[in-house]
Parts: structure tokens; sequence; C-alpha cells
């Protein structure tokens, strides 16, 4: 094991034993109970307005620190924590009445959330960092060996903030940064035992290696795993398929299509005047002008560019592809039924649906995000019965992959606090 | 036919340049043929925009890549004429390419072969002793495995063939002791089978029955070859580079320094293959031809620049593998110049492209 961040400073510190450091960022809940959830909701602000200015970080964190800094701004955490924390966010500072007829609630932190960061983008995992932090929870993540440099950038970044009466530099040392090695069971146990509450981001496989471990009976899982998310546009929605178009071409684009929100199959229901192929020729119009004026490709991995070729040449084969002459971008029309298996890297399929309640049949849990453009009165029922067996969410095309709560289907921060209850006085 | 014209010569004879304009218009020849009678293949070259007529060059043939045979089911011409299916070992992706074979396929890979093969075996026919089980050689039902086809493809060169694994894939030192009996005092011998089968019963013998493996073997003759082919995904895994695998395993079946061969080959191009020569290098045959294509642009590269393996062979009558894009990195070395005397292109295959590792969050389905 390896500790690079801790108490503030970057290290590069061989470890045997987490324990000592557990210990230590178990001392900094006092500072953190402390803090009100308003100022930490201040602070987070104040540090996404200091991400707009610094061009380094961006150049290090590249396009997703745009996405991050959406995420921290006040009116997104208060919302958000409002909705999780049962519609009072005070609940976090004090006993707030929520209505019950002899108590009155407030939450507490569970104390030491580990997060086990996702492989290859570790940024993912500052979203469930700042939650934490916003719970006043203490945090020891494990990152990647691979990935984890951007998010060090990150962490120093909030040390030059001070704002709502919250030093960065005093904040940051509730969050620990760890690399531990794949094979290493025992340190990943020793990380499952310390942690109050275990956060899980990754593949099937990294989930289910974690899940094995060893933990207290009351830590609480928190899992944010490999899920997939499509789309589909109603009849009544079509007539504004140029601008759907675009939505979805930045859907699309962003994180080069590899969140867990992003769409990989887009179904159509069509009309007399606009075919799902329509659609399709469209949707590669704005992909291809988002990608070259507004949100460039960053992966280049030349294994993708093959999987991206045989996918291109089934699609013509099957059906019609629109694409860049370079690997960049591509768009399948086809008519075989069902999902389309995902291959990311700008890869997204078009077809026409007949009944959108098709769809129910497809949804189980591993499906999370639906982009939807559907109108008319019984809408809502369309939803109620296509997302019964799965999809959590089912958002506007364009903010498929905007990272909100509920999220996977629950409140993570709700998952992150411990409510206690306290008698009324008569 | 063109093709067959071509097969009617010597595989590493003609220089480069003479060389060109047989194999081009062989393969528009094919590509003509593959494009009129495999309806996913015309689709795949007309959603290109690409005009066959129009072609000029070898470069411009369009190429499928390697992966679409597990995909797609491509066969051209009537399904009726398919006499065997070849199935690829299902490596990373699970699923095996499927390679549907005629007889005018069939025959025209074992003419290149033959005329591939005997350039570094000689005319002499061996003894072969292959690191596999009669089983697997063995056909099943209306389809066929690579490796049994690969084996099924080294008999004209076997004055016998003899099998020492058992159905498990074990080592069965009494296989061994009567293959030797049956051998010829004297006999040329011939070590056969897959890269990764013959590392993995090498170190299984080695552990347990080196004793009855070398006096077995001591009584055959000393002029040993060992052919192999299967790539090296499997041997990498257990971190077997080439250069430790020929020290090893030529010590271990006593054949002199050059005279492990490894194999480059192909289920999707059977038949012609490439071995290496006694400086190392792999060599186009008259029958094949290369072109190595970056990563990201796919543009052809030149000598000496590394990239993606391109292959093509006008070979394949019954489905349109004539122009393969290969998940293999290599570079072409050289031309007409390589001091063993063969003429053409030669190249050094040196490792296949990583499996792109997921990323973010998102899943495959």
């Amino acid at each position: 094991m390896k500790l690079v961040f801790h108490k503030g400073s970057i290290l590069d510190k061989d470890l045997d034993k987490v324990s000592g450091v557990a210990k230590e960022l178990r001392g900094r809940l006092e500072y953190m109970h402390s803090l009100k959830g308003d100022d930490l909701i201040g602070f987070f602000d104040a540090l996404a307005k200091s991400w707009e200015k610094d061009k380094e970080l961006e150049k290090e964190v590249g396009g997703s620190l745009k996405h991050l800094a959406a995420y921290i701004k006040k009116g997104n955490l208060e919302q958000m924590m409002g909705l999780a924390l049962h519609g009072n966010r005070k609940a976090l500072d004090e006993f707030v009445d929520f209505g019950h007829s002899k108590y009155r609630q407030h939450c507490q932190p569970h104390g030491l959330i580990v997060h086990w960061l996702p492989g290859n983008v570790a940024l993912i995992g500052f979203y469930s960092l700042v939650q934490a932090t916003l719970t006043k929870n203490v945090s020891l993540a494990k990152a990647s060996a691979k990935a984890y440099k951007p998010l060090l950038a990150l962490l120093e970044s909030i040390k030059g903030v001070d704002a709502g009466g919250i030093k960065g530099s005093e904040l940051v040392q509730a969050i620990s940064v760890l690399l531990v090695d794949d094979q290493d069971r025992q340190g990943h146990e020793q990380l499952s035992l310390e942690a109050d509450a275990r956060v899980m981001w990754g593949s099937e496989k990294a989930i289910r290696a974690v899940s094995s471990l060893e933990k207290d009976v009351f830590c609480g899982d928190i899992v944010f795993g490999p899920k997939y998310s499509y789309g589909a546009i109603g009849r009544e929605s079509l007539k504004d398929y140029k601008k759907i178009a675009l939505r979805v071409a930045f859907d699309v684009c962003t994180f080069d299509q590899y969140a867990c929100s992003s769409p990989h199959t887009i179904f159509v229901q069509e009309t007399k005047d606009v075919s799902a192929l329509r659609f399709a020729e469209e949707l590669a119009k704005n992909v291809g002008n988002v990608a070259e004026k507004f949100i460039p490709k960053e992966d280049k991995d030349e294994a993708k560019n093959l999987e991206i070729l045989k996918v291109r040449a089934k699609g013509s084969m099957k059906g019609k592809v629109f694409a860049s002459k370079d690997t960049g971008w591509t768009v399948v029309y086809s008519e075989e039924p069902g999902l389309e298996e995902a291959c990311a890297s700008r890869v997204v399929f078009v077809k026409p649906v007949k009944d959108l309640l098709e769809l129910a049949e497809l949804n189980d849990r591993h499906k999370q995000s639906l982009g939807l453009a559907l109108e008319g009165k019984d809408r809502e029922e369309i939803v109620d019965r296509i997302t019964r067996k799965g999809i959590d969410r089912c958002v506007r095309f364009g903010e498929m992959t905007l990272y909100e709560s509920p999220w996977d289907g629950f409140f993570p921060m709700d998952r992150m606090v411990r409510w206690v209850s306290l008698y009324k006085e008569r | 036919m063109k093709v067959d014209k071509l097969l009617e010569k010597p595989a590493f004879e003609l220089g480069q340049k003479e060389k060109g304009p047989l194999f081009f218009e062989a393969m528009k020849e094919s590509l003509k043929l593959h494009y009129g009678n495999c309806p996913e293949f015309r689709k795949f070259v007309d959603g290109q925009g690409i005009d066959v007529e129009k072609i000029g060059k070898v470069e411009d043939i369009p190429y499928l890549p390697v992966s679409i045979f597990k995909e797609v089911e491509l066969v051209t011409g009537p399904k009726e004429n398919i006499k065997t299916k070849i199935l690829s070992s299902a490596t990373t992706s699970g699923k095996p390419s499927q390679i549907p074979l005629d007889e005018v396929t069939s025959k025209r890979q074992q003419i290149a072969l033959k005329n591939i093969m005997s350039s570094f075996l000689g005319k002499e026919r061996m003894a072969f002793i292959v690191l596999d089980a009669r089983e697997t050689a063995q056909k099943s039902g209306d389809e066929t495995s690579s490796r049994a086809s690969a084996i099924r493809g080294m008999m004209p060169f076997a004055k016998s063939m003899h099998f020492v694994l058992n159905e498990k894939l074990e080592f069965e030192p009494k296989l061994l002791e009567e293959a030797v009996e049956k051998i010829g005092q004297g006999e040329k011998i011939c070590f056969f089978g897959f890269t990764w089968l013959i590392y993995k019963t090498l170190l299984a013998i080695k552990e347990d029955g080196k004793r009855e493996f070398e006096e077995a073997t001591a009584k055959l003759g000393k002029e040993r070859k060992v052919l192999h082919i299967g790539g090296w995904k499997k041997l990498k895994d257990i971190a077997v580079e080439k250069k430790q695998f020929n020290e090893e395993v030529g010590e271990f079946f006593e054949a002199e320094k050059g005279k492990v061969i490894d194999f480059y080959g192909m289920t999707e191009q059977l038949g012609t293959v490439y071995p290496d020569c006694g400086e190392g290098h792999k060599h186009l045959p008259l029958y094949s031809e290369i072109i190595i294509r970056d990563g990201q642009t796919f543009e052809s590269l030149g000598i000496g620049k590394p990239g993606l393996i391109q292959l093509l062979t006008p070979l394949p009558n019954s489905y349109p593998g004539i122009s393969v894009l290969t998940e293999d990195v290599g570079e072409i070395q050289g031309v007409d110049d390589c001091p063993c005397g063969r003429k053409g292109k030669y190249f050094e295959f040196r490792k296949r492209v990583e499996k792109a590792p997921l990323k973010g969050c998102g899943d495959t389905l």
C-alpha cells in the first residue's frame, strides 16, 4: 500500500497498516462536526468559482472539470442535500421537525467512509468524496495507481480556497488517498474493516471483490456499479428532432460516452415526416459538429479503434453507418431489435420502435438512465410502466451525464448519515 | 483464374516488383467475386463509398476488421458449397471466428501451404510428433477447430504422425514410447504443436516425467525441428517471451538453434502461413501481401514503422476474408533483401493489441 495524500499533503509513503491513517482521519471528525452544512455548501461553491479560472487544473483534469464544477455549485448542492435529507438540510446541523408527533430528527455522519474509486477514472470518485464531506464524514479513498494524479490535483486545489469561514487547508485533511494493489487482499481487508460505510465504484468484478471483504456488521454499502443507459424519443416529440439530435450529440460526446449515464442506443418512434433513419442522419451531423467545435475526443485507444471498425463493419452489413473519417464518432442505424452492446468512444445506435412500452422488457437493475423526449397526457403512465423493472432516471436529452441525486436509484447522502431521534418536550 | 495461376508459381522466388501487378490482378479478381456474391460484403464496400472497378492499388482494397468473423457469418456464393466451417479458438472475446470453406478454398489453401512449407521443411518428409491429442485432429460434424485444421494441414509434410497427449491434453509417456517404436532410426523428426500447448507440456514433463521423456527420445534421430503455431497470448499471460521460449524449447527437444520455428498465421486466412526463416524473419509468399497501418489514422505505413498488420490474399473463394486488418502489431523489416534468399517483403510480429480497458462507470450492456 502507498499513502499518496494525507493531512493535506501529497506523499509517497509505503504503508503496511492503515489503522494509523484511519485513526488520524477519525481525529478530524470533531472538526467536521463543528462545521455548518450551509458553510460547507458555500465553500464548495467558492471552490467551483476558483476552478473556472484555473487553466493549469483544467489541463490536468480535462473536460471533466466543468462537470465537477457544475456539480459543486451552491444551487445544485442545496437542492441535492435538501432532497437527500428528507426535505430539510438543516437536519445536518440540528434537530428539525419533520412532522412526527413525538420526535424531531438530526443526522450524524457515519464516521470514516472508505471509497474504492474506479480503475481508470479516479475523478468520478470525487462525487462521492464531496458528498461524504458535505455530510461531515471523513474519507479514505483507494485510488488506482494508473489514474490518481488528477484526483490529487483536485484535492490540492481545495487548499487554496478560504470561504464561508472554512479554510480549505483544514477541510482537505478530512480526505486521504491510498493506492492498494489489486492483488493485496490483506490491504483491502484492512480498509474494509476500518470502514463505517463503504462506497464502491467500478466494474462488476471490482464491486464483487470489495463486497466479499469482511466488514463491521453495521457498515453500510453504497454501490455505484456498472450500468447501461439509452434513450427514447416519442412520436409527439419527434417534430423537434433537430433540437433533440443536438442534445443527444452532447450526451454522446461527454466523457467520450464512458459514463454509466451515457446513451448507447436511441429508440425512435417514427412519424410519417421523420423516420429513425432521418434522425440517425441528423444525429450524425450533430455529433460531428459537437466533436469538432465543443468537446474534442480524448479516447485514443488502439484496441478501441479496432472495436469501432468492427462495429462499423457489422453496422454497414446490417444497417447503415454514418461516421467520421477517423474513428472519432459513429452513428449506426439498425432495425435489429433490442439494445446494442456498448462500444462507447462515441458510437451510438439509432433504431425504430413501434411502441415505447416495448422498452419495459429491456429494463432491469443494470439499466440506469433513460434519455427521454416524450410529450402527451399519458407520459407519466408510460414511464411508470417501462421503469417497473429497471431504470433509475428519465432525463431530458443533453442532461444525461449530469451527476445528480438520487443516483442509481437512491440518495447517496442519506446513506452516508445516521438518523437520531429526540423526543419533543411536552 | 488469376488466383490459381498465382498458385502455380513458387512462393518466394519473385521479387516485389514482379509480384506487385500479378498479385494485384488476382486480388481484384477475388474482390469482384466477393463483392458480387456476398451481400454483406457488398453492403460493407458500398457503405464506404468504394467503387471496386476503380481501385488502382493494393492499399485501396477495403479491409475487414478480423473480429467481424466472430460477429457475422459471411459466406460468398451458395451455402450448399460449404464443406466445413473452421472455428478459431475463442480468445478474449469468448466468441470464435467462423470461416466457411468450400472445396476451391480448401484446395487453394493446401497448395499455398505446401508451397510455403516446402521452402522451410525441404522435400523430404519427416516423422511428426504432435504435442496434441489425436482427438483434436479428428473432425466432428460440420465444424473443424483451427487446431485440427493446422494439424491436418501438416499431414502432407509428414512421413508419419504421432500424437503424444491424451484427451485431457496431458503428456502420455506410453504414446511417446509407441511413437518411438514406429519411427525408423535416423528419421528426421519434427515436434509440432500449438505454442502454448508445447510450453505447457514441456513444463509438465519437466516437473514429472523428464526421465521417461529423455529415455524415449534418446532413440530418435538427432535431426530435429520444432514447429509451433497459434499465438503468444497465453504465454504472455505467464510472462514467457519468444526468446526464452525458443531457448527452453530448443534445449528440451534438442533442436539446434534456428530449428525452433514459430509460425504466424490466422484462421481467417488459412494456407498462407509465415514461419520464421533462419534470420528470424517472416516472409510474405507470392500469395499474400502485408500492409502496416497506423492505429489511429489507419494510413499505410512504410518499412520500419510499427503498426497494425493487414494481410491480403486472393485465396478465399467461399468467404470474403481476402483483406483483413488484424489485432496484431508488426513492422515490415525489408523487401527482397533477406540473407536467407527468399524474395518479397518480410516482417516481424511484435504483439497483440491489448484489449481496451473498461473506463468510467459504464457497463457494456
